[in-house]
């Protein structure tokens, strides 16, 4: 423990934003992976300024820092590491302006992702980045994170919805990036910044782009009696010059989960069901809802389900929100993989997650953006079993390994953290590694900013410091 | 030629200062530098995965022109007379004046294969649309104007193309109208005014594009009449500015401009003076130029002074 840079952290910010107590350093010693490590303090920023002083702080001590959101992360992105100071910008979770004539808003980045849809609600916007966790996740972790969700098929990702970002570095100093600007002579700093996973700085205001609300929208459901049937269809709804809203697919085990606990009438004797919703002007979705469904009835849709209303539609959606919550009712536990492989290769790569769960006598659940090709295999089990984290931890490796056989990637909206840190050689070679180290050192010199994330030594070889021994990730 | 063929050409450090060329659309090779060209040509095109490939010295209008056979097209800015290359496209950045609605040109770019300053090749990227995998070289490659590397192969999203695409226009003075009109359409792809015309592209089905223009004439009393496509040749200054202020730059220059409404990006007739980047951002810059190339010898001097004048 830094004894002289937690005195200096007191005197820097309000007393009762900095926090050393026991029980809350075990609360931030991880987010929402399985993934644990370890801080001395934790500090409470309220403005540019509070993450100024923590950061130059942390630049005088030479102490690395890790910005922490919600801690929704699924990837260990917010665990800090040999007692980095956690920043959390929860406090900072003003809305400062909405410009509906522009369709922008400045938020901090505590501000959570849905509260911002709801806040600009009543001028027929929304923020289009919707991840599963969007009551809960932060638009700074959303940055972070370049997150998805269901309906960035058509929207695209969080990346496409910044504008611009005011930033503290790491030796505390603020630069904004791009502004209301839609683009700056020079390079995309903006750009590069949204997905850096914290490596690069901390934001502290965002200017984010705000989406009108479609006229109309359409949901439906069609279940098919083989995973390629489904997956075919979605391959043809894609060639076909259509990109829907979302295009969602849940497998047999989660739809039997998921009507076990909603009862949305859902088809638990099908092998996959497609959710899929069509949203724009009335003339358009209509034209894509009739194609859709000619194409589901000609790669063998056993069965079409128009939601009829908006009640109706909820409950499709909820069906489709609740798969984590369902699976409580079959395991305690679950480890939720993402990944992305091309569209025409879903199919076999599904067939070898199951064959790969049964390899490591698990259970698998598959709920994810089959639009994307983004996959979440959720392996379910009981940590008291004895022996199961490790062969939960060996299915987890083999399903990334199919993936990038398949032509994917490492990931489609979790980010690499620490979970896949290990992983990147698979994707990357050691030039393409060092390419990415360069664009980290060059925001951040010093390496302090969450470090030995991302990046497998020995590109992140100039952090500040090592992983615990014995620490387990 | 192929990539390796091309990092060839490249050559290690010691082989001093060149320069990659394009089709010479947008900026000509400095005199006496020594020039390289990026393969040229279709690697593959999966209309189910909405992904093309093409070497970077392809023309744009080839990339165009397969993915219009599957019913797609990549989001490059048109320019009358040719479009250049997508490598060069990708290097300046600019995105088209539809990008009210079809988005930023760096949003198309995938993956890249580069050549980096001492001949090597790199990759940054991904192969699907949705990818999270390390961080994102591909937003900074686009418009680094080749200083980070030479772009070799990329790998870009298509998007569908609109059952229908039809521009409009209107005589329109005051800003209120323009709100007007924003409020009463749905997601247009393009809206330019120059302060006494508002210029529209509205994509979509053509009975939504009808319905929209009839609302547009009830609820704000707006005719807007059927027209080509903008031909801003004579406006080849570009600014970025905020979208708010679009209405005080366009009452100022009423007539010799033409501004993206909604986006910020305004084009005019004659040069405007640029803001210069702040201390922080030079910084961060200068560190990138270093680590990347560090003699500074890929397409020397084009981000040296960042924050000149835009280039065309």
């Amino acid at each position: 423990m830094n004894v002289a840079l937690i005195a200096a952290l007191r005197r820097a910010l309000p007393a009762e934003h900095v926090h050393t107590g026991t029980a809350e350093l075990g609360v931030y010693a991880r987010d929402a992976s399985n993934m644990s490590g370890r801080t001395d303090v934790v500090c409470f920023a309220t403005s540019t300024q509070d993450v100024q002083r923590v950061l130059e702080l942390c630049h005088r001590f030479q102490v690395p820092f890790v910005a922490r959101g919600s801690g929704t992360g699924l990837a260990g992105g917010a665990t800090p590491l040999e007692g980095a100071v956690v920043v959390s910008t929860t406090k900072m979770n003003r809305i400062v302006s909405v410009d509906v004539e522009q369709r922008l808003a400045w938020v901090e980045p505590g501000v959570l992702n849905l509260d911002l849809t709801r806040e600009v609600l009543k001028y027929g916007l929304h923020f289009a980045p919707d991840p599963s966790s969007q009551q809960s996740c932060s638009i700074g972790g959303n940055v972070a994170n370049n997150s998805g969700g269901p309906h960035c098929l058509a929207d695209g990702v969080t990346s496409q919805h910044i504008v611009g970002m005011e930033v503290v570095l790491s030796d505390g100093s603020v630069a904004m990036f791009n502004g209301e600007e839609p683009d700056v002579d020079g390079f995309d700093l903006r750009g590069a910044f949204v997905g850096s996973e914290g490596m690069f700085g901390i934001t502290t205001k965002i200017c984010v782009r705000l989406t009108q609300n479609p006229p109309e929208v359409r949901t439906l459901l069609m279940d098919f009696m083989t995973v390629e049937q489904g997956t075919d269809t979605v391959s043809a709804i894609i060639a076909g010059g259509m990109v829907p809203a979302a295009l969602e697919m849940m497998d047999q085990l989660c739809l039997q989960a998921v009507e076990a606990y909603v009862g949305a009438g859902l088809p638990t004797d099908a092998a996959v069901a497609l959710l899929v919703e069509v949203a724009g002007p009335p003339h358009q979705v209509q034209s894509d809802l009739n194609r859709i469904c000619e194409l589901g009835n000609e790669f063998g849709a056993r069965t079409i389900r128009v939601a009829a209303d908006e009640a109706e539609r909820a409950l499709l959606w909820k069906a489709r929100k609740n798969a984590f919550g369902a699976i409580a009712r079959i395991k305690p536990n679950y480890y939720l993989h993402d990944t992305v492989v091309p569209r025409h290769r879903l199919t076999e790569v599904l067939q070898e997650v199951y064959a790969i769960a049964a390899r490591h006598e698990l259970q698998v659940l598959n709920v994810f953006h089959a639009g994307d090709g983004n996959l979440h295999p959720l392996l379910i089990f009981d940590r008291r079993e004895p022996g199961v984290m490790e062969r939960v931890h060996a299915a987890g490796h083999d399903i990334i390994a199919v993936s990038i056989a398949a032509g994917g990637v490492l990931s489609g909206e979790h980010g690499i953290g620490l979970e896949k840190r290990d992983f990147m050689s698979l994707m990357f070679s050691e030039a393409d590694l060092e390419a990415q180290h360069k664009v980290r050192k060059s925001f951040d010199p010093f390496g302090l900013a969450n470090p030995f994330k991302v990046l497998p030594s020995p590109a992140s070889c100039g952090d500040a410091q090592q992983i615990d021994s014995g620490m387990w990730v | 030629m192929s990539l390796q063929d091309f990092a060839r050409e490249v050559g290690p450090v010691e082989a001093g200062p060149v320069w990659v060329r394009g089709h010479e659309t947008r900026q000509i090779a400095p005199p006496g530098l020594r020039t390289v060209r990026a393969p040229a040509g279709i690697l593959f095109l999966r209309a189910d995965e909405m992904i093309i490939e093409c070497g970077a010295g392809t023309a744009i209008d080839d990339v165009q022109s397969a993915a219009a056979e599957v019913g797609q097209y990549v989001n490059f800015p048109q320019l009358p007379g040719g479009s250049g290359t997508v490598g060069g496209a990708l290097a300046l950045g600019h995105s088209d004046v539809r990008r009210l609605g079809r988005g930023a040109v760096r949003d198309a770019l995938l993956r890249a294969r580069l050549v980096g300053h001492d001949g090597a090749v790199i990759t940054a990227g991904g192969s699907t649309v949705k990818n999270v995998s390390g961080f994102d070289l591909c937003r900074l490659l686009v418009g680094s104007k080749g200083t980070l590397g030479f772009l070799g192969e990329v790998l870009l999203r298509t998007q569908p193309l609109p059952l229908c695409s039809q521009w409009y226009s209107a005589p329109v003075i005051d800003h209120e109208q323009i709100q007007a009109l924003r409020r009463n359409l749905y997601r247009p792809s393009a809206a330019l005014w120059n302060g006494t015309v508002v210029m529209m592209c509205l994509e979509g089905h053509h009975s939504d594009i009808a319905a929209s223009v009839q609302l547009v004439r009830l609820q704000t009393g707006i005719h807007l009449q059927e027209t080509d496509a903008p031909d801003l040749r004579n406006f080849p200054h570009r600014s970025s500015l905020a979208a708010a202020q679009v209405p005080d730059v366009v009452r100022e220059f009423r007539g010799r401009c033409w501004a993206e409404v909604g986006v910020g990006t305004v084009h005019f007739i004659d040069a405007q003076p640029t803001h210069q980047p702040s201390l922080e951002v030079r910084a961060i810059t200068r560190r990138l130029l270093d680590a990347f190339d560090p003699t500074g010898r890929m397409n020397p001097n084009q981000m040296a002074d960042q924050g000149a004048a835009s280039i065309h």
